[in-house]
């Protein structure tokens, strides 16, 4: 699961895979703004079968939020 | 056997669209990847917020064969960019501007009970039509939403002045605007693309109020595909032939096998009715003007036996141009057509039922485009349609016939083979060619080929209806055109001459003939006439001419030479020719059957 949301985190902010952890927050990464967070969104979506709340998409501000929200939601 | 029963993979009601994560990976390789591909500019402005749109476009392009470029308008500032000459709307190399306006933010009023779209119409109607003059570039807008939740729901369909007929109303100004800058702007319909997907897939109402991005990933990526095809139809690049497989393809079964009466097709049974309608897709693609062969490992009569015999067949062995019935690789097959036919492979789509035919063919001749027959029959009759690869940007009457002349030309073939010199052949043709200026009912024709004459096209300039129409309107300019015919029918309007003068010289602006007329001398008998001609009328003391290189136009290279003129100057790119009027001679063909308007058959 780390794995695949960081290298699709990685595709979606055209960044490298290594420079991304559970901890990289979303200022962290300069292609993370709103809208590549909403790339982000849709492509977490389409990969992983889920659909995030509003609630979601305001939290997920670092990867360690979103790998446990995306895990939350595919466990349901 | 047959391969087509009732399918156990059937499941799904989802479209399937590729993901976002897999179009940026397939982005990337195509980025990567050196290519010929001829490049295009696109700008896209916009109301809203469709920042998804830009890779999603990039890959639609690189797939249409295209090399792109895409920038992005500020965010909701059409109005300003179309006005300031500066903008990135009109950079010079544009070649296509794409214009999406969301209404909520066009006009918030519109939200709003007894709303007027008078102040919407005039914004778009003023913005395009301003936009549409200055630039040249090909222009794409898309429609307006209707709202899918009115107010008064239940009468929104009869009531006057409902919000619902207001967003009628401006996508009728929107198709006026269409219909008078009819070869310019071109509109993509985003209410029949929301049907295709359905509102809960095409909108996305969290992004809209969070991000002002109403339109989902996948919304963007049929309109980004609609938009990619308009962008390769306006570079020229038409799709003009269609080979086919027969076995599984045209009709359900093998014929060697399952013989006549064990084939599927039929206009009422399951599965025998998909192929049956895939075959009058096939059908309308005909009569749009799309070359249909056949490429099929088969016994020919046994294919003929099908087309001749079958009670439900709706194709025919009349509609097809030419074909390849044998044992050969189709690679090979395909590639001989194209000789035949005169016609680039990069114009063929080639559809086979056969992973391992479909490969061969993506590898070894990879200008063509193949289709691969899905495994679920049901799905065959919207293949073609769905694919977009024969959408065209206007439809002309000449285009209807284009495989009856096809067919004439593969006679005209048949019938050189038995004789030993190509003049006894010429003569025996018959040749006639009718030239004159350009009527105006003959101006969508004239763009027609110059948008996509490839190869006898010496200057390859892609004038737009607008442009020949003011070539064909100034005194010191000329706009000719060439309708041949011989023994085997009619070639129809084949050849485009442009010419201007100023101070005693004559340039020659555009020089072009189709290639199913090749190989006639049309070309020396066309020249010569509308120079003496123009020579006549303008007095002009010398020519001048030009040869421009492109990709594909190495069959003109020396025309020039040929036609007596001298070379100037010569790089690698573009020659220059001039010639004194004093010293250019007729040709020596007396077998075609020259008319003017002016005088009958001289």
């Amino acid at each position: 699961m780390n794995e695949r949301v960081r290298q699709l985190m990685a595709q979606v902010l055209q960044t490298p895979m290594e420079s991304i952890d559970l901890q990289t927050r979303q200022e962290d990464v300069e292609a993370w703004d709103s809208l590549g967070h909403m790339n982000l969104c849709l492509a977490l979506e389409e990969e992983f079968g889920v659909k995030f709340g509003d609630h979601h998409v305001i939290e997920m501000t670092d990867v360690g939020t979103i790998v446990s929200t995306v895990a939350d939601l595919t466990s349901n | 056997m047959a391969r087509f029963v009732l399918h156990p993979r059937v499941s799904g009601a989802r479209m399937p669209t590729a993901t976002l994560a897999t179009i940026l990976a397939e982005l990337a390789r195509y980025e990567a990847t050196e290519t010929p591909a001829s490049p295009i500019s696109v700008a896209v402005l916009r109301n809203h917020t469709v920042e998804t749109m830009v890779p999603l476009l990039k890959y639609h392009l690189f797939s249409n064969g295209l090399k792109p470029t895409v920038d992005l308008g500020g965010y909701d500032t059409i109005q300003q960019e179309v006005l300031d000459p500066g903008s990135v709307a009109y950079d010079p190399r544009r070649d296509l501007i794409v214009v999406t306006w969301f209404l909520d933010h066009l006009d918030p009023q519109s939200r709003r009970r007894g709303w007027d779209p008078a102040k919407a119409i005039d914004t778009v109607d003023s913005t395009l039509s301003h936009l549409c003059e200055r630039s040249e570039s090909t222009v794409v807008a898309s429609t307006f939403l209707p709202p899918l939740h009115a107010d008064n729901e239940l009468l929104s369909g009869s009531l006057d002045g409902h919000r619902v007929d207001g967003v009628r109303r401006l996508n009728d100004c929107l198709r006026e605007l269409a219909a008078r800058h009819s070869d310019q702007l071109y509109l993509v319909d985003i209410e029949r693309l929301v049907q295709r997907l359905g509102e809960d897939r095409a909108l996305d109402y969290r992004f809209q109020y969070m991000n002002r991005a109403p339109y989902s990933k996948d919304l963007l990526d049929l309109f980004a595909q609609q938009v990619a095809i308009v962008g390769r139809l306006s570079k020229g690049q038409v799709k003009k032939v269609l080979v086919l497989d027969c076995d599984n393809t045209l009709w359900g079964g093998v014929i060697g096998e399952d013989q006549l009466e064990g084939i599927q097709l039929s206009a009422h049974d399951y599965p025998g009715r998909c192929f049956y309608e895939f075959q009058q897709s096939v059908l309308n693609l005909y009569e749009q003007g799309v070359v249909i062969a056949l490429a099929s490992k088969n016994n020919e009569n046994d294919v003929w036996e099908v087309l001749d015999k079958h009670p439900e067949c709706p194709l025919g062995r009349e509609h097809l141009a030419t074909w390849r019935v044998d044992w050969n690789d189709k690679a090979s097959n395909i590639t001989s057509m194209a000789s035949e036919l005169n016609l680039g492979l990069d114009s063929f789509v080639f559809v086979d039922d056969s992973g391992i035919e479909c490969e061969l063919v993506r590898q070894t001749v990879p200008e063509v485009t193949v289709v691969q027959v899905p495994e679920t029959p049901y799905d065959l009759p919207s293949l073609l349609p769905k694919s977009g690869l024969f959408e065209t940007l206007s439809v002309s009457s000449e285009d209807s016939r284009r495989t009856q002349l096809y067919r004439a030309e593969r006679e005209r073939k048949r019938s050189q083979e038995s004789f030993r010199d190509l003049d006894g052949f010429l003569r025996s043709l018959n040749l006639r060619a009718e030239i004159a200026e350009a009527t105006e009912s003959e101006v969508a024709r004239v763009a027609q080929l110059c948008g996509k004459t490839n190869q006898f096209n010496v200057t390859t300039k892609r004038h737009t209806e607008a442009q020949i129409r003011a070539f064909a309107e100034r005194d010191d300019a000329a706009v000719f055109v060439m309708s041949a015919g011989d023994n085997f029918g009619d070639l129809g309007l084949i050849a485009v001459l442009i010419a201007e003068h100023a101070d005693g010289t004559g340039t020659v602006d555009t020089l072009l003939m189709s290639c199913r007329a090749l190989g006639r001398q049309l070309e020396r008998v066309f020249t010569h006439h509308c120079l003496s001609e123009l020579e006549a009328r303008w007095g002009v003391e010398s020519w001048q001419s030009s040869y421009e290189r492109t990709k594909k136009n190495a069959l003109v290279e020396n025309l020039w030479e040929e036609l007596g003129f001298q070379l100037e100057e010569q790089s690698d790119e573009f020659k220059s020719y001039s010639l004194a009027t004093s010293a250019r001679q007729s040709p020596a063909i007396d077998y075609v059957a020259v008319s003017t308007p002016g005088n009958a058959v001289c």
